[in-house]
């Protein structure tokens, strides 16, 4: 019986460039929906963070909060040694109530607009006319997964300029008034701030995505 | 002339008597959608605002609908290059 010779293999050596770009093999599962749409919407996101127009829409967003903010501290501190004063900045919607909030939101619907034309331009038109749709398509993402992702992308970065900052001053409302019952005697507020936000960044990121995808080029979708 | 200051006026005002009609405003989506937002406060900023929630919620629903159509018909695996 002949003995099978065994002949030792030297490992394959890799190329230093592959190695580098950190490549993996095809899983033989296929991934789940949200691990494929939480991909799409994480290579959505990471692109946009580092260019600075973002950055100055957010800023210009922030423009409001800001203001608010000041105020609100302002108050806290005056309404001590001047009631007065304070009743006077309750003008100026700083009175922690439900309309402060509505028109608060209603004031930020303006960088929300800046935004989304931004978006729609930058992430989403491009994204056609380059054939980044394709891209993804070819991989084991569907068009569901590729919608669902770039829906979060877009709530993400929509969520910077309503839902955290309405939030952060109802946060600032109750730990600058006198009682910090405020935060729990008035917790339907933020409830109402959340579902405010949720509607304008669900409906407002749809409309953009499905315009982007109707027209494909910058300039209609900019004037629209 | 008489399209000057017969008719501008009569169209002017007519686009202004509709606009002002609440019904209409339920074609502005940030309106539709600042509905939706004063009813997560649970009030009506404004009380004759009430009745016109549900179209507001329906235009909102239908516009949401539309949007995911359009973006489930121009997404396509496979594009054709000529």
């Amino acid at each position: 019986m002949a003995e099978i010779e065994t002949v030792p293999v030297a490992p394959v050596e890799t190329p230093a460039g592959v190695d580098r770009i950190g490549y993996r093999g095809v899983d033989a599962a296929p991934p789940s929906f949200f691990r494929s749409s939480w991909a799409v919407a994480r290579w959505t996101l990471r692109p946009l963070f580092r260019r600075w127009p973002f950055w100055l829409i957010v800023g210009l967003g922030m423009i409001g909060f800001l203001s608010n903010f000041a105020l609100i501290y302002i108050k806290a501190e005056i309404s001590v040694q001047n009631p007065q004063f304070a009743q006077f900045l309750d003008q100026f919607r700083v009175t922690g109530t439900g309309e402060a909030y509505r028109t608060f939101l209603l004031f930020q619907a303006r960088a929300v607009e800046l935004m989304l034309a931004y978006i729609g331009v930058v992430v989403l038109a491009n994204d056609f006319r380059a054939g980044g749709v394709a891209f993804f398509l070819t991989k084991s993402i569907n068009s569901t997964e590729y919608i669902a992702g770039r829906a979060i992308a877009m709530s993400i970065v929509l969520a910077f300029l309503t839902l955290l900052p309405g939030l952060a001053l109802f946060l600032a409302y109750g730990i600058f008034s006198n009682s910090p019952a405020y935060l729990w005697e008035n917790w339907h507020l933020a409830r109402g701030i959340a579902g405010y936000s949720l509607a304008i960044m669900v409906v407002d990121g749809l409309v953009v995505m499905a315009l982007s995808s109707y027209f494909r080029k910058t300039a209609p979708l900019l004037l629209t | 002339m008489i399209a000057v200051y017969g008719v501008i006026p009569l169209i002017a005002g007519w686009i202004e008597t509709i606009t002002n009609r609440r019904a209409w405003r339920l074609l502005n989506l940030w309106w539709d959608i600042g509905m939706m937002g004063a009813a997560s406060f649970g009030s009506f900023v404004d009380p004759t605002n009430g009745p016109y929630f549900k179209w507001a919620a329906c235009v909102v629903a239908l516009v949401c609908a539309l949007s995911l159509w359009t973006l489930r018909r121009n997404l396509r695996p496979i594009e054709v290059v000529h």
